[in-house]
């Protein structure tokens, strides 16, 4: 009995434990089922709301930051592709940092480029390829900046898949600038967003008008002030810009806007300007070495263009160079460079950096003919687009060094002076000159001299600072510029020779030659055929008469061989010849026929005459210019059409903004 | 018998016992694992939604991350008490994540921590009442790239003396051109100073000299001597450049060479029998004195050479496109320095700006020797003064505000914790 009752307590604790087991079995069961309800009902609605919104949310911020860092890095540096590489290092990092953010949730997350299009009414053409991903269409009334993504995630840990986040065909983001009035004092501008969203928050320090001070010579900028927002995103604003205006109803300058993603976009409140020529003289030689400058004044041998009354230049805006354009009415597209200089524009640099923004110490220059009676400088809205090249007939030999076109070739033949020589095309008839002879001592280019630009489209240069062995006898701390131009399509070079004085010490100049011919001038020609030479008793010529109204002698030539090259000046030019010393101008030797070009000739003054500059700290510059041609075989009327060339530049009669 | 019976009353006591547990377990486990929802929860889930919603509303507004990064913590409350219920109590805090350096071992690791910053709430009772919370990143207003840059503390002088000239540099005199440079400088460097005469020179670099400068000569191939190294009228200019490479070396000087051949000239307008090429003030020591500053004697000859134009290297052109200061990639260069004759006297090339086209002649480099610095710029004159610039600027690379590239360090993190005022929660 003992044994039975033994036995049956322990069948009853059997009992217990195999109901426990049952029991927990159960428990289990319950568990899990529960579990995986919770995953079905409150891994749908709060890990929906809360974790997807999370992660949408950064991954927005991820890209709008992107954005604003490709439009940032863009406007900094000017190089798109830069910016682009630098846009997607950000996105690609801060993707990192939201994927490490919720790596708890099982986190895969993926996203592809995708094409969508930025078109509008106006620009059709306006995209966002594949693969570009950040794009920026800039510097037009209507400028956008954009991003195009699709992006895909999962988080596992709650059994969301596949979960997209795109812009449906369209941009992810963009900001949207229009200046649809850009007059004195007021700016009208609509902002937008993706989806044509208003954007209406913007405070005051969200825009920056950019404008062109004439007075400083250089681009300016003001926080305007908002005098009313419209609900549909238009903005009115203030500045104080009063103009100059374009065509009395445009004012052009620049408005950036950065709204508060940090996005930015730069407009422009025209596209282009449209300048109409008159040229008063026509031919074949007519060609203009044109230079435009940020003002957007054209010069030409380092005169400005007259506008006609009532239109002013609009000014070149501060644009990489690569998005630059010139076109003309008949001939399409026109070759075109740009420089740089120095700050006052007195040397040359070289050729600018494509993706440098157009800067006061930049030089726009194309060679305009008398064809050409209607030319537009404009740009292009696409920030990638590339400058590309037009070729001309300029062609420069980097071993023998020698510039050529069609109708001349030029080089610097000797350093020890510094000669320049001068030849007709594929001939070897040519005429020699010297630069920068002082104080009766010849100059020399020891140092070093460079082809600062070669094998462009508009123009070559040749520039060396001139040195004097022992230095200049009585005018020391002074210095000599020379700078030689190419350029295209043209039958002459230009030249400039600047004397820079550091009056630190009193100098005194008793003998200058800008140029001196080596070749026999025997015939000389004037206006109208007038030969103006006045003997002068010792044998020379004095080629001048600077009191006949309107200026008479600002060229000559050696016209009567079969080739032959002549100096050309304008007035402006031959004025200079007279700043230093009233006895300067233009000297034919007798004897030999050379040509002098002396702005101090005191040949037969006594030498404690000439020029005298007293130290007084100062640092002062003489510039002289003019253009040296070529021609082949006396033909007066050749000659007379460069008089006529120089006399009468073209003027610009409209101005006309392109929108 | 009574030891049976008491046997089988234990076992029964026992099972009640195991029963009790088991069966309360299974009662309170089924009731904490029921699929239905409790109140509590749902209005939990309310709570939690207003919240990131009211933060990420003002986000889109731009609202939030004004104040936050400009530290508005008044109109940031201001703004919450617009947009809550006002039967939503709540706390908000901002932490943002910073970067230490914390030693391990002998090891210095980057510790990334979170500091709290502030916390502003409407609730003024004790204890902490919050249902719930949420997390909130923000990251700046504009979460962009800037051209200002963080300034280093390096001082940089430019000398540019009036009472001495210089030489290759026309279209500028020394004032002017360090004026240009100050305009670029200024942007990425604390002080950056102007030397305006001899004794100043010496004042500021041979009495006491700094330590970590930059000194950008002005004067071009001229190097300007002080009265303190000139005796009888005549230049001891071996000894002053042995004073430039000695406080070069010594006090890890940057020297910046501008354009053309190296201390080709030394130059005082005090001593007006010094002339060279017309120049007052101006005294040719020729090669010599690169020699002195690269070997320490005289001697060495000349060790540049002209190669032409030249290309620019992937380190200067990353530099312009960083920076912004762009211009032509290609230059003329006629006075690019032998590599070989450089390193051999303890010149290492540390950066290359501009390609020496396989000649083994360098248009433009920094070379390093020891703590000191010297960049060399080879090319012809009249100088381009952003050359100069970018070297410094690819050599020091001043940090600019690229926050997307640090986007951790540019973050702040908002908690937002709120609960139904009066209980409900």
């Amino acid at each position: 009995m003992r044994i039975c009752r033994s036995s049956k307590g322990q069948m009853y604790l059997l009992g217990v434990v195999l109901i426990s087991l049952i029991l927990l079995s159960s428990l289990l069961f319950l568990y899990m089922n529960a579990l995986s309800q919770r995953k079905a009902y409150y891994g749908s609605i709060e890990n929906f709301v809360s974790v997807v919104q999370s992660v949408k949310g950064d991954i927005e911020k991820v890209v709008a930051g992107a954005l604003a860092t490709y439009t940032s890095v863009l406007e900094t540096s000017g190089n798109s592709t830069f910016a682009r590489v630098r846009a997607k290092e950000a996105l690609d990092e801060g993707l990192k940092l939201v994927y490490s953010s919720f790596t708890g949730y099982g986190i895969e997350l993926r996203y592809e480029s995708v094409n969508c299009s930025l078109a509008d009414e106006h620009q059709s053409y306006r995209e966002i390829k594949k693969g570009e991903v950040f794009k920026a269409y800039w510097y037009y009334p209507d400028s956008v900046s954009g991003v195009s993504l699709k992006f895909r995630f999962n988080l596992t840990r709650i059994g969301l898949y596949n979960y997209r986040v795109s812009g449906h065909g369209k941009a992810y983001f963009i900001l949207k600038v229009a200046i649809l009035e850009s007059k004195p004092e007021k700016l009208k501008v609509s902002v937008s967003r993706e989806g044509d969203i208003p954007i209406l928050d913007l405070d005051e320090e969200r825009f920056e008008v950019i404008y062109f001070d004439n007075s400083a010579g250089k681009w300016k900028s003001e926080t305007p002030r908002i005098t009313r927002i419209y609900s549909n995103g238009t903005y009115i604003l203030k500045h104080s810009i009063e103009g100059p205006t374009l065509n009395g109803e445009v004012l052009p300058l620049m408005l950036r806007v950065r709204d508060h993603r940090g996005v930015i976009v730069n407009s422009f409140s025209v596209s282009g300007y449209n300048y109409t020529v008159n040229h008063k003289t026509v031919g074949e030689h007519a060609k203009y070495e044109v230079e435009v400058l940020s003002d957007g004044a054209w010069r030409f041998l380092g005169q400005t263009l007259v506008v006609n009354s009532g239109f002013n230049y609009g000014p070149i805006p501060p644009i990489p160079v690569r998005m630059l354009r010139v076109n003309s009415s008949n001939g399409g597209k026109v070759p075109f460079q740009v420089e740089d200089w120095d700050s006052n524009l007195v040397f040359p640099l070289g050729l600018s950096s494509p993706h440098n923004h157009f800067q006061p110490f930049n030089k726009l220059v194309f060679i305009l003919n008398s064809s050409m009676t209607n030319l537009w400088i404009w740009w292009v809205d696409d920030v990638d687009s590339e400058l590309k090249l037009v070729k001309t007939d300029l062609y420069y030999n980097s071993n023998t060094r020698w510039h050529k076109n069609t109708y001349y070739e030029g080089k610097i033949t000797s350093t020890h002076p510094v000669r320049f020589t001068l030849k007709r095309a594929s001939t070897a008839n040519n005429d020699l000159f010297e630069l920068g002879k002082i104080n009766f001592e010849s100059s020399a280019g020891w140092g070093s001299w460079t082809d600062t630009v070669v094998n462009n489209s508009a123009r070559n240069m040749f520039v060396v600072e001139l040195e004097y062995k022992g230095g200049i006898d009585e005018a020391p701390d002074t210095y000599v510029l020379v700078t030689i131009t190419f350029p295209g399509y043209t039958k002459y070079v230009t030249f400039t020779v600047k004397l820079i004085l550091n009056r630190v010490t009193a100098k005194k100049i008793t003998d200058f030659e800008v140029l001196r011919s080596f070749k026999g001038y025997p015939d000389f020609a004037a206006q109208n055929g007038t030969e103006i030479v006045t003997s002068h008793p010792n044998g020379y010529s004095k080629f001048y008469n600077d009191t006949v109204t309107g200026g008479i002698h600002h060229w000559v030539a050696r016209y009567s061989e079969t080739f032959g090259t002549g100096l050309m000046m304008t007035l402006k030019n031959l004025e200079e010849l007279y700043c230093l010393d009233q006895s300067g101008g233009i000297t034919v030797l007798k004897s030999s026929n050379h040509l002098l070009l002396k702005p101090v000739d005191n040949v037969y003054q006594p030498k404690t005459t000439g020029v005298t500059f007293n130290a007084n700290n100062e640092v002062e510059i003489y510039t002289w210019s003019g253009l040296l041609w070529v021609y082949n075989g006396g033909s007066y009327m050749e000659i007379e059409g460069y008089s006529e060339m120089v006399s009468n530049p073209p003027e610009i009669t409209a101005v006309q903004p392109v929108s | 018998m009574w030891s049976g019976r008491c046997k089988g009353g234990w076992l029964r006591i026992l099972e009640v016992l195991l029963a009790i547990p088991i069966v309360a377990f299974f009662i309170l486990a089924a009731a904490n694992l029921s699929p239905f929802t409790s109140p509590r929860e749902y209005s939990s889930l309310h709570l939690r939604n207003l919240a990131l919603s009211t933060l990420s509303k003002m986000d889109e507004r731009g609202v939030l991350t004004n104040l936050v990064w400009s530290g508005d913590y008044f109109n940031l409350k201001a703004e919450l008490e617009t947009v809550l219920p006002p039967n939503i109590a709540y706390n908000l805090t901002v932490y943002h994540l910073t970067s230490l350096n914390v030693s391990q071992g002998k090891e210095k690791i980057l510790e990334k921590k979170l500091v709290r910053e502030v916390s502003v709430s409407n609730f003024k009772g004790e204890g902490s009442p919050w249902t719930e919370s949420v997390n909130y990143y923000v990251s700046p207003s504009e979460v962009s790239y800037y051209v200002q840059a963080e300034k280093s503390n390096s001082s940089i002088y430019l000398v540019a003396c009036s009472d001495a000239p210089g030489w290759w540099i026309t279209g500028y005199v020394p004032q002017t051109m360090a004026k240009s440079l100050k305009e670029y400088l200024v942007n990425y460097y604390v002080n950056v100073t102007i030397i305006n005469d001899t004794s100043q020179l010496y004042s500021y670099l041979f009495e006491d000299p700094p330590v970590n400068a930059t000194v950008i000569n002005c004067h071009g191939e001229a190097v300007p001597i002080p009265d303190q190294y000139v005796s009888g009228g005549n230049p001891n200019w071996i000894q002053y450049i042995r004073d430039i490479r000695g406080n070069t070396l010594n006090y890890n000087w940057t020297w910046v060479s501008i354009v053309g051949y190296p201390f080709y000239y030394v130059s005082n307008r005090n001593y007006e029998n010094w002339k060279a090429w017309g120049v007052t003030g101006l005294y040719r020591v020729a090669t010599d004195g690169l020699s002195v500053f690269a070997t320490n004697e005289k001697g060495s000859g000349w060790r540049t050479r002209d190669i032409g134009i030249v290309y620019m290297t992937t380190v200067a052109l990353e530099a312009m496109n960083t920076y912004g200061i762009q211009f032509s990639p290609y230059q003329s260069s006629s006075r690019a320095l032998e590599r070989q004759w450089m390193v051999s006297n303890g010149w290492d090339v540390e950066l290359l700006l501009f390609d020496d086209k396989g000649t083994g002649y360098l248009p433009v480099a920094v070379f390093r020797n020891g703590g000191g610095r010297f960049i060399h710029t080879g090319l012809v004159r009249t100088p381009e003064i952003r050359v100069p610039v970018i070297s410094l600027l690819a050599l020091t690379q001043p940090t600019l505000h690229e926050i997307l590239m640090n986007l951790e360090q540019a973050m702040k993190i908002i908690v937002l914790e709120v609960s139904y005022i009066g209980g409900g929660g």
